[in-house]
Formats: structure tokens, C-alpha cells, sequence
């Protein structure tokens, strides 16, 4: 099982539901992704659900994680391949981090 | 109480039984009263969408002071990202409520409270600040709602407070005591009063030498002894009570509820006091809380022109008017116009600075120019929602003739629009818009945050003219 860490974007003009297409790849992820937050440790990848192309929360990650970050900014996405994006990653701070 | 939910909040208000009064009588209950629920329920709706994970980037933030998660009406601008966030959060907001929250005029000013008292200590050696960061941990801790009070009955405008024949149309210091001050005046128009925990009070504009009995700054509990609060009437007040279709927004109400609210003879202990009699610094602090309440206006007006342009087509949709090519052009312009205003206020933020305090402040021109913009662009995209809506939106029919046992077949036969659409729904879009685009909603518009003439004065102030002449001198080729 992945730990996936998501984050969604404050929604202040969004272009499509977000809300409705992150439903959808949590039913394709069941049984295969623990859904954890940013704030949590220990997560393999994050998945970044933004409402617009400008993507606000993407420019405050950390650098280190950007090798492990999934990010959506429109409905056109196609979900599975989100997630098949997303069961790839793996986060190892020490190798990413370097010294 | 550290206030987290909406359930938190409203027993707070009802713990706080402050001194209001609505229409000549007494309010026993604030949380109890119709005239207020849609006022509350919006002010609530920044604490419901605080805990949302799919908001919470913009509704709160990290507090430079302690570390933690804040609410983002508690926050300091650390960053121009801070700012830019702000009128997105603004925007959000009035998305969901169409209509005022309430919370920016404190949050205003705090972040202006924050670097004026910063530099009033670096003249005089004076303690305010510090004294006002314990009152922001306080804040950012139990999450309480405050209003910003700024704007007092002001009497004879050609006239200085110390000139005029009341002295106390302009708030003042009538005693200082060794614990403290004692503060008699009043505070007009102050939005979210009868449903806030706490007043802010700052002088309502630049005092000048013999007026520093009201170069004051405190922060007062709203349930303290001598404090009285006035409730203003709205346009269409009643319909609030009857809280059906008629209302057009029940749930949030049409602008924010303000009130007037009288101090007499209020003791403030020195602890919350943040300025008294530092006269030399009242236009600054005025001029940074205006231009950061200025900013604001492009997010929450925009996000109220989204809901009209978005009613508007519905109101239109319903009718069958929608394909008319004139109709798509005026929902083109109302558009252009809400975005023009929300665009004025990512600019002012976008070339925000960084203050002596650390704080970060939008660029105040454009702030100004955002919000005059308010006075004209709301007028004009409600008057292209009337264009729009039709002469209905001034006719329509009672709520309860619709449901009248007799009459109702009428309302709702000569009512009908489309096919596949109920009357009852076109009704209740009619109203929406007709509550969004009349009355107080306009007015608030027009003066919130200053009336248009203020945000003149600041042109001229700010507006380089001598640097413009010299340009067109140079290209000009001329040296006179």
C-alpha cells in the first residue's frame, strides 16, 4: 500500500470540482493507496489537486519533494494515469536530499 | 474559548450577551435573532471552511509568532504571497456566502496595528508593540472574532474633533488612570458588530496638534461596561425575518450588518492600548488600514460579481434569453468588469512591501484605485443585471402569493418562464439577484472602506504629478 499526501490548493476560482475528481481516483486507489496528509511523515509520493493552471501550492513545496509530486490542474487529467503515476514513486530523503 | 467550529462561534456570541439593541427593543439572544442569523452564519463560514482541507491553503496560515496553524483573519503578511493569498481567500469566501463576512476589517487592523506600532516605539521608546504582539497571540490562539473600528459620527465635517460643539463625535480619552484609560464616543457603521467578541477602536483620521485626546488606539471586549451597540437598518430588513424566497439570500444575508456602537465611559486597562496621544502617527496608521481594507475589495466584490454574472445567465437561462447575442455581450462585460476589479487588487498585492515591523504591505495607489473602482464597477454590473433580469426583478410576485391556496395557480402559470424550469426556481434566482444588486448592498460599495473622495485624495497624494510633468517635459524637449 502507497501513502500518498494530499493537498489541494485554497479554491479561490477553480475551473472544474475538485472535490468530485478527487472521489473518482480515490475509488480507483482503494485498496491501494492510504491517503495521509502533508503534515503527516512517512508518505511515498503527494498528489497535488490544484483548481487552475497557476497551481499556488506547488510554488511553496519543498524542492526535495518535487522528484515525488503528482500534480493535477485541470479535469482533462486522465485519474488513472494519475495514479499510476502515483504508485511509481517513491520518497527517500536521503537520497533526494543530498548534502 | 479557542474557537474552532461554527458551533464553537455561536456559543460564543451567546456567552457574550453584549448590550444590543434591533428596532427599540433589547436583544436578549444575538444568536436568537433573525435580523442577525444570516450576518452570523457568514461570519461563520470562515471558520467552517477553515477545517476543509480543500480550502485550508488559503483560510489559514502559519503564524510568525508561535509556529502554528492560524486562522488567516489572525494573520500577519509575511510575504507578498500573503497578500496575493488574502484577496484569494477573499474571493473564496464570497463565493460561498455572496455577501459580506466581516472578519477583514480586523484582520485590517491588526496587520496595520502591527507596523504602526513598530514605529511609534522606535520614536518615542514606548512599548505598544509588544504590548500588541501578547493581544495578537492572544488573538491568533482563541481565534475570536474582532472589528476594526475606525469610522466615528465625525459631527461638522468642516470642523477639528477638538473644535466641535459635542466634543465626543469623535472618539476620545476623557480620563487616563493610573490602570488604565477611560474612552466615551462612538464608532459608526461598524460591520459584524453585534455578532463580533471584540472592538479595535483607531482614530478615524489624521489628528493634528490639540487633538490628541483622540489619538487613541485600544482593543475592548464588546460586553464591557458602557458599550451600547445600534443595529442598522437594511434595505428589505424585514424580509430577513420572513427568511424565505422573498430574502434572496436567507442564509447570508445582502451586506455585512452594521451597527453603531456607543462608548460610554468604557475603561480599557493599559495592556490594551496600543496608542494614546501619539497624534504625529494617527494619518499613518488611518492610511495603512485604508489601504489595506482597499486591497480587499477586488477579492470579496469580485467573488460577490461572480455570483451576480452567474445569476444573471440563470436568470436569463430561465427566461430563454440566454442565446440573444446582446444578452451574451452585457454577461461579457460584467465579466470583463469583475475580473478588472479583481485583477486591481492581485496587483496591489503583487507590489507589496516589506514595512520596518517585517510586515508586508500592498502597494497603497492601486489599493486606491481597486476600490474606486468598487464604486463605479459594482454599480455597473448590477445595473447590467437588471438590463438582464428584466423589469420582473422590481415585480415579482410575493413568496406566499406562489403558495396561496386560491391565487397561487396564477403566480405560478404567468411566472413560468422555459419549459423544464419551475416558476419556484426562476423566483428564487430573481431574488437572489434583486437582494445582490440594490439598496445596501450598492451603498456599501460606494463607502465601505472610504467614500470615493477619499480614495481622490490619495491620487493626488500619491499620484507623482511632478514626476509625469517632468517626463512629458524631456520628451517634449522643452525646459520651462
Amino acid at each position: 500500500m502507497k501513502r500518498v499526501a494530499l493537498k489541494y490548493c485554497g479554491g479561490c476560482d477553480c475551473t472544474y470540482d475538485r472535490l468530485e475528481y478527487a472521489r473518482e481516483l480515490k475509488k480507483s486507489a482503494e485498496g491501494l493507496v492510504e491517503w495521509v496528509t502533508l503534515d503527516d511523515e512517512g508518505f511515498d509520493s503527494i498528489l497535488m489537486i490544484h483548481g487552475c493552471p497557476v497551481a499556488c501550492p506547488e510554488r511553496q513545496l519543498d524542492p526535495v519533494y518535487a522528484k515525488v509530486l503528482v500534480s493535477v490542474k485541470d479535469d482533462r487529467t486522465d485519474s488513472r494515469n494519475v495514479l499510476a503515476k502515483l504508485m511509481e514513486k517513491v520518497f527517500i530523503p536521503h537520497l533526494v536530499c543530498g548534502p | 474559548m479557542k474557537i474552532v467550529t461554527k458551533e464553537d462561534y455561536i456559543k460564543s456570541l451567546k456567552d457574550l450577551k453584549a448590550n444590543i439593541y434591533y428596532n427599540g427593543k433589547k436583544v436578549e439572544d444575538a444568536t436568537a435573532m433573525p435580523g442577525f442569523i444570516p450576518h452570523i452564519n457568514s461570519a461563520a463560514k470562515t471558520y467552517e471552511l477553515a477545517l476543509m482541507p480543500e480550502y485550508e491553503d488559503l483560510m489559514t496560515a502559519k503564524s510568525h509568532l508561535t509556529g502554528k496553524k492560524i486562522s488567516r483573519f489572525t494573520h500577519i503578511h509575511q510575504s507578498v504571497d500573503d497578500l496575493i493569498k488574502k484577496v484569494q481567500m477573499l474571493r473564496l469566501i464570497s463565493h460561498e456566502t455572496a455577501s459580506c463576512y466581516q472578519r477583514c476589517v480586523g484582520f485590517d487592523a491588526l496587520n496595520a496595528l502591527y507596523m504602526t506600532t513598530y514605529e511609534i516605539d522606535e520614536k518615542y521608546g514606548t512599548s505598544y508593540f509588544k504590548r500588541f504582539e501578547e493581544y495578537l497571540k492572544k488573538i491568533q490562539e482563541e481565534n475570536f472574532m474582532l472589528v476594526g473600528g475606525m469610522t466615528d459620527p465625525k459631527g461638522d465635517r468642516s470642523k477639528r474633533p477638538s473644535e466641535q460643539a459635542d466634543p465626543d463625535l469623535f472618539t476620545r480619552v476623557v480620563e487616563k488612570r493610573k490602570d488604565g484609560v477611560v474612552i466615551r464616543g462612538a464608532k459608526a457603521h461598524q460591520t459584524g458588530a453585534v455578532n463580533s467578541h471584540e472592538i479595535m477602536i483607531m482614530p478615524t483620521q489624521a489628528m493634528g496638534p490639540g487633538d490628541e485626546a483622540y489619538a487613541i488606539v485600544a482593543a475592548i471586549p464588546l460586553n464591557a461596561k458602557g458599550i451600547t451597540m445600534i443595529f442598522g437598518r437594511q434595505t428589505n430588513e424585514e424580509r430577513k425575518i420572513e427568511c424565505g424566497i422573498d430574502a434572496g439570500n436567507c442564509e447570508f444575508g445582502m451586506v455585512g450588518g452594521e451597527a453603531l456602537v456607543v462608548l460610554e465611559d468604557v475603561f480599557v486597562p493599559w495592556e490594551r492600548v496600543f496608542m494614546c496621544g501619539e497624534a504625529d502617527f494617527t494619518g499613518m496608521l488611518v492610511e495603512r488600514f485604508a489601504t489595506m481594507h482597499r486591497q480587499n475589495y477586488g477579492g470579496c466584490k469580485g467573488g460577490v460579481a461572480d455570483i451576480i454574472v452567474g445569476a444573471s445567465a440563470l436568470a436569463a437561462q430561465y427566461q430563454g434569453t440566454l442565446g440573444a447575442s446582446h444578452v451574451k455581450d452585457k454577461l461579457v462585460e460584467m465579466t470583463h468588469l469583475a475580473e478588472t476589479v479583481y485583477s486591481g487588487s492581485v496587483a496591489c498585492s503583487a507590489l507589496g512591501t516589506k514595512t520596518k515591523s517585517g510586515a508586508y504591505y500592498p502597494d497603497p495607489l492601486l489599493a486606491n484605485c481597486t476600490k474606486h473602482n468598487i464604486t463605479r464597477h459594482i454599480y455597473e454590473i448590477s445595473r447590467l443585471a437588471h438590463d438582464v433580469g428584466g423589469g420582473i426583478l422590481a415585480t415579482l410576485p410575493f413568496d406566499q402569493d406562489l403558495r396561496h391556496p386560491e391565487i397561487g395557480k396564477y403566480v405560478e402559470k404567468y411566472m413560468k418562464g422555459v419549459s423544464g424550469v419551475s416558476t419556484e426556481t426562476r423566483m428564487k434566482i430573481l431574488r437572489l439577484l434583486e437582494n445582490m444588486t440594490g439598496g445596501t448592498a450598492l451603498i456599501e460599495s460606494m463607502h465601505g472602506a472610504g467614500s470615493p473622495q477619499s480614495q481622490r485624495v490619495m491620487y493626488q497624494r500619491l499620484g507623482k504629478l511632478p514626476e509625469k510633468m517632468k517626463m512629458a517635459k524631456k520628451l517634449a524637449k522643452v525646459a520651462e
